[in-house]
C-alpha cells in the first residue's frame, strides 16, 4: 500500500484515496444523526487532518487496512469534534475534496432504512465505492477502446445478472456474434475483477491478503443477503 | 470523483472476484521473476492460468513487441530421461501445423529443464467460460463446432491427435473465431495412458475421453478425438453432460433429430462405430445447421425434403428394415384381420342362422306329418363365415388379441432397451425394436380395415387415411425410440426419422391393406348350394310338364300362396335344395341354390308335380274325394291320401 510510504509520495497517494472513499466517512457521520452541512464540513476536516498529520504509516495499520483505518479515525474526529465543536474552524473553510454532497444525500433518501450499527453502513458503503470506482475505470478504458456501446449493452454481466435480451437478440442488434459477443463478455467481467481485485490491493498493506479483505466486504452485508437485495433504485 | 452509475448491489461483484482468489492446486507454477529471468527476450506481464500440467504466462516478444502466451510444462515431468526428447520432437510437429483453427506455435524448446511453447495469445476466452455466461443458442454452438471439426481434421491429417479435445481447449476469439488449444499435449505430458488418465482425473476431465483412453488399451487414434467432440457438443448444446442414458439434444434444445444421430454415433463405445473422420461429424453437423431447429422447421421446409443418402449399404440397411417390419405386420395382420373380421360378423350371422333353424325345425315338423309346407321360404343364407365358426369365437377375442399386440410390443421395447444398452448388442437392439411396432401396427390397421368393411359410413379411403397417420406417428416414435440402437450404416444414411416413417407407413399401408383384401376374397363362402343342372334361365317360362320332363319329378313341392316352388336335388339329406316357382303352370323363377324345400318323395302313387288327371288315366280308376283345412284336394286311393293344389300333386302320404 504506497499511503503508507509516509512520504510526499505517500501522501500524495493518501490523498488519492481519501478522494476516493469520502462517501463512507459521509455516510457514517450521517448515520450518526449529524446533519448534512455538519457531516460535510466533518468530513472535509477529518481529511484534512489526515493529511496535514502524514501519521498513517505511524497510526496503528489496523492490520493493515486502509478501510479500518480511516473508520477509526472518522470515529475519533467525530468524538473530537463533539467534545471541542470547533469543526467549523478546523476544517470548515477549508475546501481540500470536491465532493457531491447532495448526490450522496439522494442516495441515502433513496437507500432502505438498515436497522443497524453506522460502523456497518460505512462498511456497506465502502464496499460499493470499491466496486463502483472499479467499474468507472474500466468504463473509461472501454470508452478509450471506443466500445462504449458494447459496455452498456453488456454492463449487466458485471452485476451477475443474466442478459435481458438473449444473447442471439444481442449479438444481431451489436452486429456480432453470440460466441464473439460472449467472449467480449466474459474479457470484461475478467477485467472488472482484475480492476476490483487492483483497487482493494490499493487500500491493503503487502502482507494482507486482498481475498481476506473481500470476504470482509461481504461480511458488511450480513446473512440477511436476500433482504437487502433490493437495494438501488 | 461524480458517481458515473446509480447504486448498485455490490456483492455479485465481490463475490466473483472472491471466487477468483482462490489459486489453482496441483504444483507451484514459476513466479513471473523467476520466468522473467529466464526468458529476458520475453516481457511477462501475467500469469493466466494453470492447469495440471501447465502453467500459461501472458507475455510480451520484446523483438516483435507483440503478445505470446508462453506454455510452461510441470517441471518434474521433465525428470524422465527421454521426455525432453521426445517433447522436442512433438513440439517440432506441432509447430508445423499452421491452421486457421488451431493455435500457432511460435517457438519451443527446453531451459534449465523447463519444457516451454511459445503459443498464439489469444484475446478471448475458452468454451467453458462461455458456457459460464448461459449456454449457447443452437445456432452458435453448431456454427462453433464445425471450426473445431476443420481445426482437429486438419491436425489428424498430418498424424497429430489432440487426446484431450474438451471445453477448455477450445479457445474463441473476440471475433468469434475457434482456435485448438493444446494439440497433442496431453501424450508429450503423458506417454503413457496412465499417466494421462492420472492427471486428468485429477482434474476432472474424464468425461470428455473416450473409453479406449480409460481402458488404456494402447490402441488411441484420432477416433478419441471425435468421441470427446462428441461430448464437446452435447455439452454445448444442452448445458450436461451425457453421461448413463443421455437424453437427445434434440429433446433439451432446439436442434434436428440430425445432431442426435451425430452425438450417439460419435459417442460410440467402439471406435469402430463411430465417425472415421472429423469431417464427416463436421459436414453432417452442418447439414443439421443448415436444415434447422425443429422448432422451426415447418413439414415442407427445403431442408426436409432432402434424405440425404451417403452410402448404399445405408439404404440397404433401410429397405431391410422397412421389409422386415412389412413381413412381420402383414402376417400379423393377415391373422388378426381375420379374427376382426369373424367378430364383427359373427353376430349377425349368428342370428340369422337361428332363424333359419327355427324355420327349418318348423318345417320338418309338419312334413312329417305329411303336410304340405304352406308358409313362406326362408332367405338363403351366404357367408363368409362357416358357421361353426361363428356360433363359437367371441368379439372378445380379436379384443383380446388387440390388447395383447399392445402388450407384445411394449415388452419388446424394454428387451430391445435393454439390449441395445448392452454396447455390443445395439443392432439387436434395434432389430427387436422393428419387430415391436409389427403387433402394434398389424393390430391398429386391422381394426380400422374391419371398421371400414363393417361400417358403410366408412369409405376405403378414409381408412386408409387414418391408417397411414397411425402408422405414422407409432413408426416416428419408434424411430426417435431406438436412435441410440440403430446400426451405422442406417446412421449413416442420414435419413430423417421422419422421413423414414413416412416411407415406411405408406408401405405398410399397401402391405396390409393388401393383404386384407386378399384375405376377404379367401373367406369362406358356405351353405352355396349347387346349381340345377340345366341354367334356370332356360326353364324360365316353360310348364309344368316340360319341368317334369327336363328335370324328373320333383323331390318336394312347397305351396305358397298361388305359387308352387319344385325342390330339386336335396343336399345330403339336408332341407336344402334348388327351386323353380312356378305359377299357373309356368316357371316364373329360377332360385339356384336359394330355396329351401322339403325332401319327401314317396312311392307308390303319383309323382309329385304330376297332373292327378294324367295318373287316374294312367290307373283307370276314380277315388273319393275330399278337402283339407287349407283347401286342397285330397284324394284316397289304395291306402295312399293324395293332396292336390291346383290340380298337382303336392304330398303323397301312405296311411
Amino acid at each position: 500500500m504506497r499511503a503508507a510510504d509516509g512520504d510526499a509520495g505517500g501522501r500524495q497517494a493518501l490523498g488519492e484515496l481519501c478522494e476516493r472513499y469520502w462517501q463512507p466517512v459521509y455516510r457514517l457521520y450521517r448515520r450518526r444523526g449529524v446533519d448534512a452541512e455538519r457531516a460535510a464540513d466533518l468530513t472535509q476536516g477529518l481529511f484534512a487532518h489526515l493529511l496535514e498529520r502524514g501519521d498513517f504509516a505511524r497510526a496503528d495499520p489496523s492490520r493493515g487496512r486502509f478501510r479500518a483505518y480511516l473508520r477509526t479515525c472518522a470515529e475519533h474526529w467525530l468524538a473530537r469534534q463533539h467534545e471541542h465543536d470547533h469543526a467549523h474552524k478546523r476544517g470548515g473553510g477549508a475546501r481540500l475534496l470536491s465532493f457531491d454532497a447532495a448526490g450522496e444525500e439522494t442516495r441515502l433518501r433513496l437507500e432502505p432504512s438498515y436497522p443497524d450499527e453506522p460502523a456497518a453502513a460505512f462498511e456497506r458503503r465502502w464496499a460499493e465505492a470499491v466496486v463502483e470506482r472499479a467499474r468507472w475505470r474500466l468504463e473509461q478504458e472501454e470508452r478509450t477502446a471506443r466500445r462504449e456501446r458494447q459496455f452498456t449493452a453488456l454492463a449487466f454481466v458485471l452485476d451477475g445478472q443474466p442478459p435481458p435480451r438473449s444473447w442471439a437478440d444481442l449479438a444481431r442488434e451489436l452486429e456480432t456474434t453470440e460466441g464473439a459477443l460472449k467472449v467480449a463478455a466474459h474479457r470484461l467481467k475478467a477485467r472488472f475483477r482484475d480492476a476490483l481485485c487492483a483497487e482493494v490491493r490499493d487500500t491493503l498493506a503487502d502482507d494482507v491478503a486482498p481475498g481476506d479483505e473481500l470476504r470482509e466486504l461481504l461480511a458488511a452485508f450480513g446473512g440477511s443477503a436476500a433482504a437487502e437485495s433490493g437495494e438501488g433504485p | 470523483m461524480t458517481q458515473p452509475r446509480p447504486p448498485l448491489d455490490p456483492r455479485p461483484a465481490l463475490h466473483d472476484a472472491l471466487q477468483h482468489q482462490a489459486t489453482a492446486p496441483g504444483w507451484d507454477a514459476p513466479g513471473l521473476a523467476e520466468i522473467a529471468a529466464r526468458f529476458p527476450e520475453l516481457l511477462v506481464e501475467a500469469r493466466i492460468g494453470q492447469g495440471g500440467m501447465a502453467a500459461v504466462y501472458r507475455v510480451v516478444q520484446r523483438k516483435l513487441d507483440r503478445h505470446a502466451a508462453l506454455k510452461v510444462l510441470r517441471p518434474d515431468l521433465a525428470r524422465e530421461p527421454e521426455f525432453v526428447g521426445r517433447f522436442l520432437r512433438e513440439a517440432k510437429a506441432l509447430a508445423q501445423l499452421g491452421h486457421p483453427h488451431v493455435l500457432g506455435v511460435y517457438d519451443f524448446g527446453e531451459r534449465d529443464g523447463l519444457c516451454y511453447l511459445l503459443v498464439e495469445y489469444v484475446d478471448g476466452a475458452n468454451l467453458r467460460e462461455l458456457m459460464a455466461l448461459g449456454r449457447l443458442s443452437p445456432e452458435e454452438a453448431l456454427r462453433l463446432v464445425p471450426q473445431i471439426c476443420a481445426g482437429l481434421q486438419f491436425a489428424h491429417d498430418r498424424g497429430i491427435v489432440h487426446r484431450d479435445i474438451k471445453p477448455e481447449n477450445v479457445l474463441v476469439d473476440r471475433q468469434g473465431h475457434v482456435k485448438l488449444a493444446d494439440f497433442g499435449l496431453a501424450k508429450l505430458a503423458g506417454g503413457e495412458a496412465e499417466h494421462l488418465t492420472r492427471a486428468s482425473m485429477v482434474f476432472g476431465t474424464p468425461h470428455y475421453m473416450a473409453p479406449e483412453q480409460w481402458r488404456g488399451s494402447g490402441n488411441v487414434d484420432h477416433r478419441a478425438d471425435i468421441y470427446s467432440l462428441g461430448v464437446v457438443l452435447y455439452e454445448l448444446l444442452t448445458g450436461r453432460l451425457p453421461v448413463g442414458t443421455y437424453e437427445p439434444p434434440s429433446k433439451c434444445a432446439a436442434v434436428s433429430d440430425g445432431i442426435d444421430r451425430v452425438v450417439h454415433r460419435s459417442l460410440e463405445q467402439e471406435p469402430e462405430r463411430r465417425y472415421q473422420q472429423v469431417r464427416d461429424v463436421q459436414r453432417e453437423v452442418e447439414r443439421a445447421a443448415a436444415a434447422g431447429g425443429v422448432s422451426r422447421a415447418a413439414p415442407a421446409a427445403p431442408g426436409e425434403k432432402v434424405v440425404p443418402c451417403s452410402t448404399r449399404r445405408g439404404w440397404v440397411a433401410v429397405v431391410a428394415a422397412v421389409l422386415l417390419l412389412m413381413t412381420v405386420a402383414t402376417g400379423i395382420a393377415f391373422f388378426l384381420h381375420k379374427q376382426a373380421w369373424i367378430a364383427m360378423r359373427g353376430h349377425s350371422v349368428r342370428r340369422e342362422v337361428a332363424q333359419h333353424e327355427a324355420m327349418l325345425d318348423a318345417m320338418r315338423a309338419q312334413v312329417d306329418e305329411g303336410q304340405a309346407w304352406t308358409g313362406g321360404l326362408p332367405a338363403a343364407i351366404e357367408t363368409e363365415l362357416p358357421v361353426a365358426i361363428a356360433r363359437s369365437w367371441s368379439v372378445l377375442l380379436p379384443l383380446a388379441a388387440g390388447v395383447g399386440a399392445a402388450m407384445i410390443a411394449l415388452v419388446l421395447l424394454l428387451v430391445a432397451g435393454r439390449t441395445a444398452r448392452a454396447a455390443a448388442s445395439r443392432p439387436l437392439g434395434f432389430v427387436v425394436g422393428v419387430l415391436a411396432a409389427a403387433p402394434l401396427v398389424g393390430a391398429i390397421d386391422v381394426w380400422m380395415f374391419a371398421l371400414a368393411d363393417h361400417d358403410p359410413g366408412m369409405t376405403n379411403v378414409v381408412a386408409g387415411t387414418v391408417v397411414l397417420v397411425t402408422n405414422w406417428v407409432v413408426l416416428h416414435w419408434l424411430w426417435q425410440r431406438t436412435a441410440g440402437w440403430q446400426p451405422a450404416a442406417l446412421v449413416r444414411t442420414g435419413a430423417t426419422p421422419r422421413v423414414v416413417a413416412g416411407v415406411a407407413a405408406l408401405v405398410l399401408l399397401v402391405a396390409v391393406g393388401l393383404a386384407v383384401r386378399i384375405d376377404v376374397d379367401s373367406g369362406v363362402k358356405v351353405w352355396r348350394g349347387p346349381s340345377l343342372p340345366v341354367g334356370g334361365a332356360e326353364l324360365l317360362g316353360a310348364t309344368r310338364a316340360t319341368v317334369v320332363e327336363r328335370l324328373g319329378p320333383p323331390v318336394a313341392i312347397v305351396v305358397d300362396g298361388e305359387r308352387l316352388h319344385f325342390g330339386y336335388r336335396a343336399l345330403d339329406g339336408a332341407w336344402l335344395a334348388d327351386a323353380l316357382v312356378l305359377h299357373q303352370g309356368r316357371v316364373v323363377q329360377s332360385s339356384p341354390h336359394a330355396s329351401l324345400l322339403v325332401p319327401r318323395a314317396r312311392g307308390d302313387g303319383p309323382a309329385l308335380g304330376d297332373s292327378l288327371a294324367a295318373w287316374i288315366a294312367d290307373r283307370g280308376a276314380p277315388m273319393p274325394r275330399g278337402a283339407d283345412e287349407t283347401g286342397n284336394t285330397v284324394w284316397w286311393a289304395d291306402g295312399v291320401r293324395i293332396r292336390l293344389h291346383d290340380d298337382i300333386v303336392v304330398a303323397i302320404e301312405r296311411k
